[in-house]
């Protein structure tokens, strides 16, 4: 595989590992996210560095970075920009939203209206926004990260399918082990590591990289399988709502973006295993006595997994 | 429904679960007699653990196997009892639930998600304990109830560590089993303990809520309320049970009902006893003309019949035979058990003198006259005085009645001090029931020269739609029945009229959807009775066709939903053929690798077994499969002949 590659990975997964101790697979998801093109959703307790993470990312790529912070009153003109009239001109003038970076981090996502969200749709798919019937293309690389707190607790709501539809992968981090969490502490004592990042790769290294993974062979038994798995979700009685087409396509990109990061220049049916749950679990919806009969979505996507043949 | 997944563990109910189960079901053994069901219920339990739990609930098997179990369980339960009518009083249907309940517990530790199952099983194993210990032995109970706690303690201990992720907290310390242990003793000990001092109290409560469990009929209060030797105590039929006895549809004109009369006084008890009257065949006139009245009786009571005095028939029906003592008032008794209904022929004319009035034989006279030695004088004298103020037998009647009536109050309770109770119930004027009442007129009547004897039935007065009566337990009264010449047998009821069981019978609103459900459950039962052996057969053989039918067809949909197999295309014969040799050297050295998982993955958990000598050449299969991996996935001219090299190593390794 080309060096490149792997250098930009390794160069930001050591930065990244400055402010985020002990996580090295949640910080390798993130990554074959972006470098899939797709989203990321982050989702977990509250206090596990999420935003930090974000933040560390955002850092780590130069390129211009947006913040929303998404609260209940947050108006889609907030997110997207608005026109507002210039009198002594006499035009109308397009001021651009916070969403028009090349890292975008969505923190809270899930403390806002799906209104609000709705916003988002466009955006997250197609790279884009139409406002006022004009389209405008957000620049290249754009990569959201979003964070939230699983749903269960207060003040929440949850996204929307066709939202969660739109991120690549749900990440979830954890607490850290004693060891990590001690070296948090003294690393924290005086100043936060933050603050002393640099960025280490620039916009155009990230657009290589991508275009450099969608290069990554996928054999057709590869691609079979992996449809197989999705469709295999389809008919399940425990599910309301089954996989997409845009799942399958997350998934092939992203089994991609790992065998690249990996080192390989073909996609195995492991990277589609491991990549499973993390780019699937989120997307499918649960039918009603599967959830109360205390069937989680991951279980079923393990189900599949345990089915599916694999490739010889 | 998926088949259950390649590699997760089998699911089982955790053990103290089983255990309390089991436990429960032992103690309905011992307290409610032995009956083969639960043994194989306990088997089924056990076979849970020998086979892991498969099923999901609420699909098809199991609402197959539900209706089966509980099929069997109220067919077998109904088939056990003796007498057709005692299957379904109340104290087989406690067994039957509890049998249900623990039929349930056995479907549910065998469900696949055993998320909260193990509390359900919790729940069913404490209704079956429940009712298991509503038994007299006490020992069960103290041995049973402190089990019981330490298996319930035991499973929400399990139950907690998986709710909220902790392990569990370690029994090694010895102050924690011994608080365990205590805190058990503690439960168990205050159960029995509860259980022993207000036993009396909880079975009064049991016996209001549902009715009395049956019990011999020789003991004094009978499920029936009437005791067939009455002796004059401190109470009468108390509590009075609300069991349903009788429903008496078409119109009723009388609502004495004779059941059975004594003329022998002793003491404060009447006789003689149902053994020692001689019963003869009875014609009863069952084909007397006049309306009638189609009686169901709900409980046997020794067969003996109730009717009005002035009836002018009783039909038994084609299959009932009817023995009765006529020279002392019956009882009439109607055989066999089974059969539940018998029709009055109503009387015309006031008083009329149906088959049930017997004529006065010149030694039943005697014995009618008769005023016991140990009455007190002073009662003689009294009764002197009213043979003395009314020559006419009637007349005399009415002034015994209003005597006491006016001079006796009604009491539910009374005392029966010392000497014979008769005589102080009249002479010190006592308040007491219904039975002073009717001895006292019998005794006062027959001093005063008219034949009396004392007579039980049951008052009738409930009313249960349009010319349908209801006679429940609590209606039991006594009265005394005067023969006067030129008329016959007459009913002398001396109670005063807010003595009598429509001023004392209590009621409550769901008494009557508790009649529903008995009249429902003994319909169909008596249907089923009614049908022979080989409709039975057939309609057993009718049900199970459909049940079958029907999973047949849904096992067929979820096959063809199920994706047919398929296999995927290799580009080249000679990797297929290595990737063949490869599995082969896998199964051969004791690791065959599962269809749904790659090599990579099966080997390294191969290496995460830690054994010492793993039988697989670790490394080298890791390296094979790079290489193969590389050849199969990679694109590009395969470097077949490498790939050969590494496997033949492989292969030479393992001769």
């Amino acid at each position: 595989m080309s060096e490149d590659l792997t250098t930009v990975v390794t160069r930001i997964e050591t930065n990244l590992a400055r402010v985020v101790k002990g996580k090295p697979e949640s910080i390798r998801l993130v990554l074959i996210g972006l470098l899939a093109g797709g989203h990321v959703l982050l989702e977990d307790v509250p206090g596990t560095g999420k935003t930090m993470l974000a933040r560390s990312l955002a850092r780590t790529l130069a390129g211009e970075f947006r913040r929303i912070q998404f609260t209940p009153d947050l108006l889609p003109a907030d997110i997207t920009g608005s026109s507002f009239y210039n009198p002594r001109e006499g035009v109308f003038i397009f001021r651009e939203g916070p969403v028009f970076a090349n890292v975008v981090l969505a923190d809270e996502i899930n403390r806002t209206s799906p209104r609000t969200q709705s916003a988002l749709l466009e955006v997250m798919s197609e790279g884009q926004i139409t406002i006022e019937g004009v389209s405008r293309a957000l620049p290249q690389p754009f990569f959201i990260i979003a964070t939230q707190n699983p749903t269960d607790f207060h003040g929440t709501y949850p996204l929307p399918e066709a939202q969660l539809d739109r991120f690549a992968l749900r990440v979830t981090l954890g607490y850290p082990d004693l060891a990590h969490e001690m070296e948090i502490l003294v690393s924290q004592k005086r100043r936060h590591p933050l603050e002393d990042l640099e960025p280490v790769v620039g916009p155009a290294d990230v657009l290589a990289a991508q275009e450099r993974v969608r290069d990554v062979r996928v054999d057709a038994a590869v691609a079979e399988y992996l449809l197989r798995l999705v469709q295999s979700t389809r008919g399940d009685a425990r599910l309301r709502l089954g996989l997409s087409t845009r799942g399958s396509l997350a998934l092939y990109r992203t089994a991609q973006a790992r065998a690249a990061v990996a080192g390989r220049d073909f996609v195995l049916p492991e990277d589609i295993r491991a990549l499973a749950v993390p780019v699937l679990a989120h997307r499918l919806g649960l039918d009603t006595k599967a959830k109360y009969g205390g069937i989680l979505p991951h279980q079923i996507i393990e189900d599949a997994l345990a089915q599916v043949p694999v490739p010889r | 429904m998926t088949s259950p997944p390649a590699k997760s563990p089998r699911v089982v109910p955790p053990w103290p679960a089983t255990a309390a189960g089991l436990v429960a079901m032992t103690t309905l053994f011992l307290a409610s007699g032995p009956t083969p069901l639960l043994p194989l219920l306990a088997v089924a339990l056990l076979a849970v653990y020998a086979f892991g739990a498969q099923f999901q609930m609420g699909t098809r098997p199991v609402q197959f196997t539900r209706l089966l179990l509980f099929g069997t369980i109220f067919a077998l339960r109904g088939e056990r009892e003796s007498s057709l009518m005692d299957a379904w009083g109340p104290a087989q249907s406690l067994d039957t639930i509890a049998l249900a309940a623990a039929a349930e517990l056995v479907i549910r530790a065998w469900q696949r998600d055993m998320w909260g199952g193990a509390k359900r099983m919790l729940l069913l194993s404490g209704l079956v304990m429940l009712i298991g210990c509503s038994t007299d032995n006490e020992r069960l109970i103290a041995y049973a109830a402190p089990l019981y706690f330490l298996c319930v303690i035991l499973t929400l201990r399990v139950e907690r560590a998986r709710a909220t992720g902790r392990p569990k907290t370690p029994l090694r310390s010895l102050a924690l089993v011994g608080a365990v242990i205590a805190v058990t003793l503690g439960m168990g000990g205050a159960v029995t303990r509860a259980f022993d001092s207000h036993k009396s109290e909880i079975m009064e409560w049991g016996m209001e809520k549902l009715g009395e469990r049956a019990r011999p009929p020789d003991t004094g209060a009978s499920v029936s309320g009437l005791s067939k030797t009455p002796v004059l105590g401190s109470t009468f039929n108390q509590p009075g049970s609300s069991a349903r006895l009788l429903k008496i549809q078409g119109g009723l004109n009388d609502p004495y009902l004779h059941q059975m009369a004594f003329d022998e006084y002793h003491n404060g008890s009447w006789g003689p006893d149902l053994k020692q009257r001689i019963y003869g065949p009875a014609d009863l006139r069952p084909d007397a003309p006049g309306p009638r009245a189609r009686v169901t009786r709900y409980v046997n009571d020794d067969g003996c019949l109730s009717a009005p005095l002035s009836c002018a028939g009783i039909d038994a029906g084609p299959h009932g035979s009817l023995t009765w003592a006529p020279e002392i008032g019956g009882p009439v008794r109607l055989e066999p058990e089974d059969v539940v209904t018998y029709d009055i022929v109503r009387g015309a004319g006031d008083p009329n003198q149906g088959p049930l009035c017997a004529p006065l034989t010149p030694p039943e006279r005697v014995r009618c006259l008769q005023v016991p030695p140990e009455v007190d004088p002073k009662v003689r004298a009294l009764a002197r005085q009213f043979a003395a103020g009314n020559a006419d037998p009637r007349g005399r009647v009415e002034a015994v009645v209003r005597f006491l009536m006016r001079n006796n109050a009604y009491s539910l309770t009374t005392t029966r001090g010392n000497g014979d109770p008769v005589s102080r119930f009249i002479l010190e004027r006592k308040s007491a029931h219904c039975e002073y009442f009717g001895s006292a007129a019998t005794i006062l009547l027959r001093g005063a020269g008219v034949p009396t004897r004392y007579a039980i039935g049951y008052y009738a007065h409930e009313d249960d739609g349009p010319g349908t009566t209801v006679v429940r337990a609590q209606d039991a009264h006594a009265w005394a029945e005067s023969w006067i010449d030129g008329i016959g047998w007459v009913v002398v009821d001396a109670t005063p009229g807010n003595g009598r069981p429509n001023h004392t019978a209590k009621s409550a609103w769901w008494w009557k959807w508790r009649d529903r459900w008995q009249d429902l459950t003994m319909a169909f039962r008596s249907w089923v009775n009614g049908l022979g052996t080989g409709q039975r057969l057939s309609l057993v053989g009718g049900l199970g066709l459909i049940l079958l039918a029907s999973s047949l067809l849904r096992w067929w949909q979820v096959r063809r939903m199920r994706p047919p197999a398929f296999a995927y295309a290799v580009p080249s014969e000679a990797l297929a053929a290595l990737a063949g040799r490869f599995e082969a050297y896998l199964a051969r050295r004791g690791r065959p690798c599962p269809p749904a998982l790659p090599w990579q993955e099966h080997l390294g958990s191969a290496d995460e077994s830690r054994e010492a000598a793993p039988p697989v050449d670790i490394a080298g299969a890791r390296d094979f499969v790079e290489a193969y991996n590389r050849a199969r996935f990679g694109g590009g001219p395969a470097a077949l002949a490498a790939l050969h090299d590494a496997l033949r190593q492989l292969e030479n390794a393992d001769q």
